[in-house]
């Protein structure tokens, strides 16, 4: 028996999804959670052989949720998706996650995957692959990211250039620059632009 | 059903030449902006050295360079700030003490006043210090306002000048050169606001062809989902009506209901790719990225003309070959490689093999050779125990595009 844990806070799916899953005959189904949090929770109390992650759940998403379980527990983690934006998958790989499908896959699917992670293997479904591989390629570089990142939350100028150690005339090179390769107008629409596409 | 034209490719070609034009006028003006600045000093100095004498003083003959040189070197690292600061909105740009009370600034005004001093001009110490702080970014009409503020008081200084007793023949030459100085200046930063003014008029235009590109997306999606619900609705309504009185009737419904769905997904996807697609050099790095991120010690060897290689058959390819290694190997190393030989072009994808992958690893393949088959294309694959590689390769001819 496989022992599995699902998040998700969609209660229609997942009660669906459970229910499917658990026909499976070599499929147990020991805990329901409705966000990441939970999840984590539930998991180091069960430990869980696989756990189900939706990636969009309120508070801890589902990749975090992973990464935090993967750091206490040997249980494998499948993250499913509605939509990948990019970035994601890399992001899931690095947390070590071991299986990443679409959540449009059929129930039968997904407990094929279920089977081949608990047996060890990695699975990648092709579509969030292809998706991965298609990314537009950032054409910041890597200071230009800093200087972003270290501005997300509206610092100023002189705040970034504290932060990374740069005058605040070079980090307002950085931020001319970044303006002119994405034609933009301000330093915010940058910011919003490079986190929509997972660049930072 | 919605009929899907492709985004038109030209649009972002004629961008890109408009921003060179934008970049190149900007070139333009700032130069000429310090080509006027050098010739009035240059013309003062042949006057205050030669025609006057000055180069018997020390102090005239090399400070007159050497301060010229200040001012001329101030204007132009303000001009660079000017550009910068220029695409940066208000929040970003230094405040208004920085923006004076600034080596260049300070460096110039003073440099300018000295050089009055040792021309013994005002006027051209005046119309120094007036070009110096043109450059500065000041805020909405303040510039021009200061700029007739200051020709008035130029044109009362030359006055008080003509009024010495210093020799007449160059006096014009000079006054003209001074008064005009600060003027052409500030028309050409002007000039240049405007231009910049009309390059972000572009882009904004540019990002609302983007937008209204999406509106008609999301209206195609619209319809599209529309036309699936429907039909599933109406599969869903006749299973339940005939559940009761023919259960495998009712079932094959069910089933004809989950394939609209699976057709309404592919639909759905086919149209959000058409705006997807990306060189083939960025889908290898991409795929690289992935590889390093799932832990794998990944090296990448690309053609640096690999863009041109055939995309569309390629680029699956490269997705197919990167899920395997992801699924597949042993997760230790992987190494992409695309290389031009004569007239063909040469993908490998080499992994450590993983355990128990024999059979995992060829699966993929033959869906790869079928299409590459079909452009003339070859995929070969060896393999032992350190080492899986699929060789794939394609005609670099015209046909395959």
């Amino acid at each position: 028996m496989i022992r599995v844990l699902i998040a998700d806070d969609e209660d229609m799916i997942r009660t669906a999804l459970a229910a499917l899953l658990a026909l499976e005959d070599d499929v147990e189904i020991v805990a329901e959670c409705r966000d990441g949090e939970s999840a984590v929770e539930r998991a180091l109390e069960l430990r869980p052989d696989v756990c189900l992650l939706d990636l969009e759940m309120p508070g801890i998403d589902g990749v975090e949720a992973a990464s935090r379980i993967r750091q206490r527990i040997p249980a494998r983690c499948v993250v499913v998706t509605r939509h990948a934006r990019p970035g994601v998958l890399r992001r899931a790989l690095s947390a070590g996650v071991d299986g990443f499908i679409p959540k449009s896959r059929r129930a039968e699917d997904v407990a094929a995957v279920i089977r081949d992670v608990a047996a060890g293997r990695r699975y990648v479904d092709p579509e969030i692959a292809a998706d991965a591989l298609s990314d537009e390629r950032s054409p910041l570089t890597d200071r230009e990211l800093d200087v972003l990142r270290a501005g997300a939350r509206g610092e100023t100028i002189a705040e970034i250039a504290a932060s990374l150690h740069l005058s605040p005339g070079t980090v307002r090179n950085h931020v001319s620059s970044v303006l002119g390769k994405l034609g933009l107008a301000t330093r915010q629409q940058a910011t919003i632009t490079a986190r929509e596409r997972g660049w930072i | 059903m919605a009929v899907v034209s492709s985004p038109d490719p030209t649009p972002s070609r004629s961008a890109a030449s408009l921003a060179r034009g934008v970049t190149a006028t900007g070139w333009y003006i700032a130069t000429s902006m310090a080509f006027f600045l050098v010739g009035t000093l240059f013309v003062w100095g042949v006057v205050v050295l030669f025609a006057r004498g000055g180069w018997r003083a020390p102090v005239t003959l090399i400070g007159f360079p050497l301060l010229s040189a200040i001012v001329v070197a101030a204007t132009v690292v303000l001009l660079v700030r000017y550009r910068r600061d220029g695409d940066l909105d208000d929040a970003d740009r230094p405040s208004w003490r920085r923006r004076f009370l600034s080596v260049p600034v300070i460096a110039g005004v003073v440099s300018s006043m000295i050089l009055g001093a040792v021309a013994e001009s005002a006027l051209l110490g005046a119309s120094l210090v007036g070009a110096t702080l043109c450059v500065v970014r000041w805020g909405p009409g303040i510039r021009w306002r200061g700029v007739v503020l200051l020709e008035a008081g130029l044109v009362v200084l030359w006055f008080l000048e003509l009024a010495r007793p210093t020799p007449e023949s160059d006096a014009f030459l000079l006054a003209f050169f001074a008064i005009m100085l600060p003027a052409t200046q500030a028309l050409s930063l002007w000039s240049w606001d405007v231009v910049l003014q009309l390059d972000s008029a572009r882009r904004t235009e540019a990002r609302l062809a983007a937008v209204q590109e999406r509106l008609r997306l999301a209206s195609d999606l619209h319809d599209l989902q529309g036309h699936h619900l429907q039909v599933i609705a109406l599969q869903l309504e006749l299973a339940e009506r005939m559940i009761a009185r023919d259960p495998d009737a009712a079932a094959d419904q069910i089933r004809l209901a989950r394939n609209s769905v699976d057709e309404a997904r592919e639909g759905t996807r086919a149209l959000a790719g058409q705006f997807r697609g990306v060189p083939l050099p960025d889908e290898l790095a991409n795929a690289a990225d992935l590889l390093r991120a799932a832990g794998l010690d990944v090296e990448l060897d690309v053609e640096p003309d690999a863009a041109d290689a055939p995309a569309d058959v390629l680029g699956p390819v490269v997705r197919e070959c990167t899920t395997n290694v992801l699924k597949h190997g042993g997760g230790r190393w992987a190494r992409l490689g695309l290389r031009r030989a004569d007239d063909t072009w040469v993908l490998t994808v080499a992994n450590d093999p993983g355990p128990g992958s024999a059979v995992g690893a060829g699966a993929g393949l033959e869906g790869i050779a079928r299409r590459i088959g079909g452009v003339g294309g070859d995929v070969t694959h060896t393999r032992d125990d350190e080492r899986f590689e699929v060789f794939v390769t394609v005609p670099s001819g015209g046909d395959a595009r």
